[in-house]
């Protein structure tokens, strides 16, 4: 009977390690190591030349 | 007896297992499960590095834009600084409204400032600062000073123009005008 025991702590310690590696692995995979650095944004301009043209013509 | 005992096929086969699952276990623990862990903690490390290299591609290239924008309009830019300054100038404003009186011969009987909000409303791309001229003169003169005034650089708007016949001016046919003049600042 006690071998049987000793059977089924070592078999628990066993699966019990396995699924530890599995939860360490998966933690591993999904956590985000770099995060993405927050930088100012950086609008896209669009000037009509036509307004700097007018402009250039009015007196200062 | 013992002998016989420890050598049976049962227990040898329960001592494999239990030797094995132990041994297995331990190996799992300290050499597979670091291995593994610092593999694909890599392979993550590596995909979040690949997605910042992309956002600061994305980046570099706005600036390159943007610089390639300002390269571009770099003589002309500062005359939109003179058109929509980032202050009200009114001294300047003032000025330009004499410059433009003395050239057409209109002349001002009164300038005043209407209500102007100092609040910085957060939805307004742009303040304005509203002037209130009375003056008189006649109608080619009165068309002559719109139209240096609308010649300068400084943008200005005449929100509302009333021309009345002056009753108390002399028979030369002076025209009463009053208006109402915006000039835009950021």
């Amino acid at each position: 009977m006690i071998k049987k025991e000793f059977f089924l702590i070592s078999l628990t310690i066993f699966v019990s390690v396995i699924v530890w590696m599995i939860a360490d692995i998966y933690h591993a995979f999904y956590e985000r190591k770099i995060a993405i650095p927050k930088l100012p944004s950086i609008k896209t301009y669009h000037l009509d030349d036509k307004i700097l043209n007018i402009l250039v013509e009015k007196q200062p | 007896m013992i002998k016989k005992d420890i050598f049976s096929k049962k227990v040898q086969d329960y001592t494999f297992s239990v030797l094995f699952f132990l041994i297995f276990s331990f190996s799992i623990f300290f050499i597979i499960k670091p291995t593994l862990t610092t593999l694909f903690s890599l392979k993550k490390q590596a995909k979040d590095l690949e997605e910042v290299d992309q956002f600061y591609d994305q980046k570099i290239v706005m600036i390159a834009q943007v610089q390639q924008f300002l390269e571009n309009h770099r003589e002309k830019l500062p005359l939109l600084k003179e058109a929509i300054p980032d202050k009200p100038n009114l001294a300047k404003v003032i000025d330009d409204l004499n410059k433009v009186s003395s050239e057409s011969g209109f002349l001002f009987k009164k300038i005043d400032m209407g209500e102007t909000s100092l609040k910085e409303a957060k939805e307004k791309k742009y303040n304005q600062l509203v002037l209130n001229i009375e003056g008189e003169a006649d109608f080619s003169k009165i068309f002559n000073f719109l139209e240096e005034l609308l010649k300068q650089r400084r943008l200005k708007m005449v929100e509302k123009l009333i021309i009345t016949q002056n009753k108390e001016s002399s028979p030369s046919g002076l025209l009463k005008v009053e208006m109402e003049i915006n000039a835009s600042y950021l």
